[in-house]
């Protein structure tokens, strides 16, 4: 079986099969610009992702896994043919899987999602985080998300201002 | 343990870059992590069932308890299991809580014989520490393959705890959180009766009816579904053993590639790696450690999220929590804009297809969306308005004041408006009716594209029917930012007569030019005047009014019958101009219809689409009339019609002559259209038409080489009396929908009535009716019987495609 290794940023490797790899985007996009520019057909792919620290890239790893069979979808079919995300319904083991992890990690792990291209993947953690934002006020989703308002002056008001009448009937 | 993987990780991978073979690497790689593995069995808090497990080729013992209160048989049960078990080849070990066989173990029994006292919390704590002591052993034996059947367990231990009121239930688990979690869990059950009468009862410490009570009331508290079982202890012991058995069995066989997980441990309740270990070292693969729960970086702030990214999050997000997202900083503000046209069309097209029209004008989604200068029309995906039908009239005025009331109105947005009005009587009310609606529709004109105007009215009286159009046409000049204008009125006349060949020339009813004049209608694209069964002075000046008065006019559809003559009257000035015309839609004999098309060749070869209604007294007695028809058009038009619909319509009773020739010829048409028309026919006769007209299966397939697109296959009922046989007309809907294939075929059964009561009448009933073919049901009563008509508002879906077009 044709091997890649896929090397974190903290200089972790994983070995995975090519099969498996190519179902990220960004992989298959990196093994084909490898067998180019390789004259070794037989030589092991080494791919150095500087983004994504070890831990994250075994999440996304697992997960391209346990999906390595789905079907793979194009690019915008969703957008396209108008059934959302929603429709696609979540399967058990992505509950699970998604479940014990803290928003910091979904973060990190819709980073290497995007940057790596696993689109299942991004789905469903920003879904995910969608559910983290739904029902929260302002403040509560600033406390969650880690971020300060960096308006200034009245400005934060003039946003709520701007946006006032299509919440009023 | 984190910090060591890590820089244990880099530290291999640094020494094995050099190494060319991939084996050595692999080899060495492993056992690196099995260091780690090691490591963190023996720190107590690393579970890695996963390494371990997948050295044994992934499998492991289950570990199965026997919960329940005192005397319940569980001893007795677990010895006989463990015998069973082992019998069924199962490597086996039986543990009992307490051990009293430790240390701590002496203490315990000590107090239990009520020989030694201690606080309560101390006793819980040695209960614990007895489990937590024997941890090791049990997990190896589990991961060496072999099962261990536990008497008793961390379950006990709180539940006896808890029962005594002291301590509450949270504090009790607590020393227990992060024990091996038992694969199943057998409770055995015992009523009290049953208890009390078993030997032995009452002789330690806990052995008091009520306090069983309470214990049991833990336990169920306690119990987690996943692996807990209750099981039924009042029968015999072989009963119950039999059962224990045999959940043993499967629950061994289930586990095999499960890790071990940690019992009431949150963190680690769901995950699974061992799985994917066990499946990456069958498949030769190297997998970095296997920590259960991975820790998220402090330093990480989540504003790292580029923009595309907060995007497809918020894409899920609706409209209020969208607008608190957009106060919480600048960036995310800023991906919110409400001018992001990458956004927002998104979130329309899958909020819209689930909407009715009513809904989306509601919506505060697309106020928001027409503000921000999305003009959904050019979306492709979200038209809309197609195929709505109407806004009823009371409500007109409410909603586009609601639209035009927020700050930025869209003045290039579109509306669509629809009229109906049913009234029995024309007269000054009706004026004042259509005036004040009108006037509405002006007022906020200035504000909005108003796509089309649709009017529909029926009366039974010709000068009432007139007056309706004639007050239509004196709001004209208040309408002329319209585009669309389609205008239904229908006559009930007592007398069965009327109809395309009867033409009455019956004097105006205005004074026309004098009277009245049209003024320019610059933007009007789309016109249609439904007013079929009549043919007038009136409606021919009309239809030339505004031919003349429209330079823009794209859809002209006069629904209407002509004459040769009349047509080149009414064509001739037009046709003068280069005319825009891209569809029309015509009735004409079958003996105009060459020159029509003669004439339709010579000036219009912007048209595209052209609607034909063929009348002929009957068919069957010019045989080749219709295939000469279609013959011509192909010749003189077919290389730049994109759409011909072509209807046969004939005014004998029984002509039941269906041009079949007509597929042969039909390579060129994507639509076709084969109506039968007769006043008076009754659904029977209609049923029976159908039955004889309708293509046989090999038509079918000749149909499917002549790469038709559509094909309308319409029956019309004319009289009241027969629509109460609703069995036929639930054959007549079911036939044409079982017959005809759905992928090629888009039949529709229309049901022009002129009885305003029609859906107070049937609706109820037809809703009774168990229709088999679902989606007919759907087609049909999807409008509702809005008005009296059910029609493919033809006039509303050009316009709207054509706007989409731009």
């Amino acid at each position: 079986m044709a091997l890649v290794r896929v090397i974190s940023s903290d200089g972790a490797a994983f070995l995975v099969s090519q099969r498996l790899a190519k179902r990220s985007g960004k992989l298959k996009t990196e093994i084909e610009t490898f067998r180019k520019s390789s004259d070794n057909s037989e030589a092991q792919p080494e791919i150095r992702i500087v983004t994504i620290r070890a831990e994250i890239l075994r999440l996304v790893l697992q997960w391209l896994q346990q999906h390595q069979n789905d079907p793979v979808l194009p690019a915008n079919q969703n957008e396209q043919d108008g059934r959302g995300d929603a429709e696609m319904g979540q399967s058990q083991w992505d509950r699970d899987f998604l479940a014990p992890m803290d928003l910091g990690i979904v973060m990190e792990l819709i980073l290497a999602a995007n940057h790596l291209e696993v689109k299942g993947l991004l789905d469903i953690t920003c879904k995910l985080v969608e559910s983290k934002i739904t029902g929260r006020t302002v403040d509560e989703i600033r406390t969650a998300f880690k971020l300060k308002s960096d308006f200034k002056g009245n400005e934060e008001e003039q946003t709520r201002l701007e946006n006032r009448w299509c919440v009023e009937n | 343990m984190s910090l060591f993987f890590r820089r244990l990780a880099s530290s291999v991978i640094t020494k094995l870059d050099g190494l060319p073979v991939f084996y050595a690497q692999s080899k060495t790689v492993s056992a690196g992590f099995k260091r780690v593995e090691m490591n963190g069995i023996e720190n107590g808090h690393g579970i890695s069932s996963a390494s371990s497990s997948s050295e044994s080729g992934g499998r492991r013992g289950a570990l199965i308890v026997l919960e329940g209160c005192d005397k319940a048989g569980k001893s007795t049960q677990c010895r006989l299991l463990l015998e069973a078990l082992k019998d069924a080849g199962k490597p086996c070990h039986l543990f009992a809580f307490p051990d009293r066989n430790t240390e701590i173990g002496k203490v315990i029994d000590q107090y239990l014989k009520c020989t030694k006292n201690l606080s309560d919390e101390a006793i819980h704590l040695l209960f614990s520490t007895n489990r937590w002591e024997l941890v090791p052993t049990i997990r190896e034996l589990l991961l060496n393959g072999e099962s261990v059947v536990l008497d008793r367990y961390a379950f006990s231990g709180v539940a006896f705890s808890a029962a005594k009121g002291t301590m509450d239930l949270e504090w009790c688990m607590g020393p227990d959180v992060g024990l091996p979690q038992p694969d199943l869990v057998f409770f055995l059950n015992l009523t009290k009766e049953a208890a009390s009468k078993r030997d032995d009862f009452g002789r330690e410490r806990y052995e008091k009816t009520e306090f069983q009570e309470k214990v049991k009331s833990i336990f169920m508290k306690i119990q987690d579904p996943a692996y807990w079982k209750v099981i039924d202890a009042d029968r015999s012991k072989e009963e119950v053993q039999k059962e224990l058995f045999q959940l043993s069995l499967e629950t061994i066989e289930k586990s095999k590639n499960k890790p071990i997980l940690k019992l009431w441990d949150v963190k680690t309740d769901n995950i699974q790696i061992s799985q994917i270990l066990h499946h990456t070292s069958k498949a030769g693969m190297i997998k970095s450690g296997s920590m259960n729960s991975v820790q998220s970086d402090t330093n990480q702030t989540y504003e790292l999220l580029p923009p595309e990214v907060l995007e497809k999050i918020f894409v899920h997000v609706d409209t209020e929590n969208i607008l608190a997202c957009s106060r919480v900083c600048k960036k995310w503000r800023n991906v919110l804009a409400i001018n992001n046209p990458l956004l927002f069309p998104k979130v329309l097209s899958n909020v819209f297809r689930h909407l009715d029209f009513q809904s989306i004008i509601h919506s505060r989604l697309i106020c928001k969306l027409w503000k921000s200068g999305v003009d959904i029309l050019t979306e492709k995906n979200t038209l809309v308005m197609k195929g709505q039908t109407s806004i009823s009239s009371k409500r007109t005025e409410h909603i586009l004041r609601q639209w035009t009331s927020y700050r930025n109105p869209f003045p290039s947005r579109t509306v669509l408006i629809s009229f109906m009005i049913n009234s029995p009587k024309y007269g000054n009310d009706f004026k004042t009716q259509i005036s004040k609606e009108l006037d509405i529709v002006r007022r906020y004109g200035k504000y909005i594209r108003i796509l089309n105007i649709k009017i529909i009215t029926c009366s039974g009286e010709r000068p009432a029917m007139w007056n309706v159009v004639r007050n239509i046409v004196e709001m004209l000049p208040y309408l002329n930012f319209i585009e669309g204008l389609s205008i239904d009125v229908t006559f009930i006349s007592s007398k069965r007569i009327s109809g395309p060949f009867c033409e009455e020339p019956a004097a105006p009813m205005w004074k026309l030019e004098e009277d009245f004049k049209l003024p320019v209608m610059k933007t009007l694209k789309a016109f249609r005047l439904g007013a079929w069964n009549f043919t007038s002075i009136e409606t021919e000046w009309l239809y030339c009014q505004i031919l003349k008065q429209s330079p823009s006019l794209e859809f002209f559809d006069p629904d209407y019958y002509l004459g040769y003559n009349k047509f080149l009257a009414m064509y001739a000035q037009p046709l003068s101009y280069s005319f825009p015309l891209k569809f029309i839609k015509l009735s004409v004999s079958s003996k105009v219809c060459y020159k029509v098309i003669e004439c339709i060749r010579s000036a219009h070869f912007t048209l595209s689409n052209l609607h034909l209604d063929v009348f002929e007294m009957e068919w069957r007695k010019h045989p080749h009339t219709c295939c000469r028809i279609l013959h011509t058009i192909l010749k003189c038009c077919g290389h730049f019609l994109t759409t011909l619909a072509l209807s046969f319509y004939s005014n004998t009773k029984d002509d039941k002559f269906m041009p079949l020739r007509l597929f042969e010829l039909a390579d060129a048409i994507d639509y076709y259209e084969y109506s039968s028309h007769h006043q008076g026919w009754t659904v029977k006769s209609v049923v029976n038409q159908v039955a004889n007209r309708m293509p046989t299966p090999t038509t079918f397939n000749s149909l499917r080489n002549a790469k038709i697109e559509t094909l309308k296959l319409r029956g019309y009922i004319g009289s009241l009396n027969v629509l109460k046989d609703l069995k036929l007309l639930k054959c007549l809907i079911l036939f044409h929908y079982n017959e005809a294939d759905q992928s090629l075929f888009n039949c529709e059964s229309s049901f022009y009535h002129h009885i305003p009561t029609l859906k107070e009448l049937y609706a109820p009933r037809f809703q009774s009716l168990n229709m088999n073919a679902r989606q007919c049901q759907n087609k049909l009563f999807d409008k509702r019987y809005l008005p009296l008509y059910y029609d493919t508002y033809q006039g509303l879906t050009y316009a709207n495609d054509t706007s989409s077009n731009r």
